[in-house]
């Protein structure tokens, strides 16, 4: 008798059990909570504070392991495979970004860009230097590795970062320096980003002239969009 | 024994309840079943599409999948029923190109909640939770290469039309952001009009048409996609505008192709639909084999075509 009832009891809160089971497992979602972090995220996006968090709080920790330009130059030119492993490449792609750091000569003044010498045993330059007045590049948001393309619900809030990344570089970092007034003979010191496609390094090395046809005017420059700029005093160079 | 009974009775229940619960989440599928996959491709009136397609299908025949391909017409409509068939026919993948950003959305999910997994091809869906894997375009870079690309040809000046494809897609957006991101910043590139064509070949040469009419004396078009590339084309040679109006395009499609070595056609974007298709399909296969760790956006590398590199491009990608 008490058995039965004990077993009539415990029926009783199975059932409960298993009817409050199917309104509680009815009414209920479960999401990841880092997708819904991301969700949040993304309905408060705003790609002008995204930037300025990047550049402010978060861009300075990774340039510490920017890569000497003038090593990477070399590697370029020596073995192409490898220095592909030393970038950071976005989704499925030939082209590579590198964040790098050097000294250069600048060799040329151009409309958009200097040319710098930055290998001592290469007379001719090897590095453009993205100094216009816009900059249409990945390179810094794809480098720094920072940036996580799924995490955007769509890819237009991924692209309008670089170009607010972009409009930084352009008022914080190149205006300042142009205002210097940098001169053919000066040095640079560089902090940047550049984006390297395999096929074209394949083809003609940085810095190298084509040698086949025996025409000088086909150069490979390696294009740096700089995130710091100085240029370097003749007395700091000696110093050095 | 009533002891035991009772325990027997209790793990019984728990057992119903615990599969009440999990099964609240998902649908089990025979195992036969899970041998179909789904192809649904915005439209098939596009050659472009037809070769995306036609690499998903290929691809996962080969895999071992029957495939059953579904055009959705540029229909969003028409494209939620296929994924009503597709959720009926307990397909076990679904190789999706999507007509709409915003509107594919919801389909993508019924089939996530029917334990059916997506895997988009070429055009997103604005959301990052519904479908496993997204392969797509880099078109705002593409839209930048052209840009540049553009600027130059044009030797920093003159005025131009742009022809825009589906405006609610993002690969409108993206080329068209991509390539203002550049041209913009020359005040002497004036564009006097910009218009839908709808990525559709007959339209844009109706749309180009009705613009020459307004604007008899421009420099160049720029178009968000070949067969728009071509209707403009066919606008301008019907207008004796063809010698000295630059045309571009957006996709490596094989006609655009052929006219660039022709001269007729200045460049284009050559998107890589093959990789695309058959990433799409591969992964689909790796996730049911039991893979779960995708990335939820691939973004492909394009590459720009001009009459300089024409000659290492074929239709639809590189030549080998």
């Amino acid at each position: 008798m008490v058995a039965g009832l004990m077993r009539l009891r415990t029926m009783v809160y199975m059932m409960g059990l298993l009817a409050l089971a199917v309104v509680v497992g009815g009414s209920l979602e479960f999401r990841r909570l880092d997708l819904e972090r991301a969700r949040e995220r993304a309905l408060r996006f705003s790609p002008a504070e995204y930037a300025r968090d990047l550049w402010d709080n978060r861009l300075p920790s990774v340039l510490q392991d920017a890569q000497p330009a003038d090593q990477l130059i070399r590697l370029f030119n020596k073995d192409m495979q490898a220095a592909v492993t030393r970038g950071r490449t976005l989704g499925y792609s030939r082209v590579h970004a590198y964040l790098l750091s050097g000294r250069g000569r600048i060799a040329a003044v151009q409309n958009d860009g200097m040319l710098l010498d930055v290998l001592q045993e290469d007379p001719d330059p090897e590095v453009f230097l993205c100094v216009g007045q816009y900059i249409s590049s990945n390179a810094i948001r794809d480098a720094s590795g920072l940036v996580d393309v799924s995490a955007f619900s769509d890819t237009m809030k991924f692209n309008r970062i670089s170009a607010e990344i972009n409009r930084i570089v352009v008022q914080e970092v190149i205006r300042p320096f142009l205002d210097r007034a940098p001169q053919v003979g000066a040095t640079v010191d560089f902090v940047g980003a550049a984006e390297v496609a395999e096929d074209a390094t394949a083809k003609v090395p940085f810095g190298g002239r084509q040698q086949a046809d025996g025409t000088q005017d086909s150069w490979h420059l390696l294009k740096v969009v700089p995130v710091r700029l100085e240029l370097v005093s003749v007395t700091q160079q000696e110093r050095q | 024994m009533p002891g035991a009974s009772k325990w027997f009775t209790g793990i019984l229940m728990v057992g119903l309840v615990g599969g009440l619960v999990v099964g609240c989440g998902r649908k089990e599928r025979p195992a036969e079943q899970q041998k179909k996959i789904a192809v649904v491709i915005s439209t098939l009136n596009n050659p472009w599409f037809v070769v995306l397609k036609d690499a998903a299908k290929a691809r996962a025949e080969e895999l071992g999948y029957k495939v059953d391909v579904f055009d959705s017409q540029n229909s969003p409509v028409v494209e939620a029923s296929h994924f009503d068939t597709i959720i009926d026919g307990r397909y076990a993948a679904i190789l999706f190109n999507p007509t709409d950003a915003e509107g594919s959305i919801a389909s993508v999910r019924r089939a996530k909640d029917a334990g059916i997994p997506t895997f988009c091809m070429d055009r997103e869906i604005s959301a990052s939770d519904v479908a496993v894997s997204q392969i797509l375009s880099d078109n705002f870079s593409g839209g930048v290469a052209m840009g540049e690309y553009f600027v130059r040809r044009l030797g920093q000046k003159g005025r131009y039309v742009e022809l825009l494809g589906l405006l609610g897609d993002n690969n409108t957006r993206n080329r068209s952001d991509g390539f203002h991101s550049v041209v913009d910043n020359y005040t002497e590139l004036k564009m006097v009009a910009q218009q839908s064509a709808d990525f559709d070949r007959t339209k844009a040469m109706e749309v180009m048409e009705s613009i020459l009419q307004a604007h008899p004396d421009i420099d160049a078009v720029f178009c968000g996609n070949d067969a728009m590339a071509m209707g403009a084309l066919r606008a301008l040679v019907a207008a004796g505008k063809h010698k000295q109006v630059l045309v571009f395009g957006f996709d490596g499609a094989k006609d655009v192709i052929d006219e660039i070595r022709a001269g007729r056609i200045a460049g284009t974007v050559m998107q890589f639909p093959k990789t695309m298709a058959k990433m799409a399909a591969e992964f689909a296969h790796q996730y049911l084999q039991g893979k779960r760790d995708f990335p939820q956006k691939v973004p492909v590398a394009v590459e720009l075509v001009s009459p300089e590199n024409i000659d290492n491009y074929t239709a639809y990608g590189r030549k080998e």
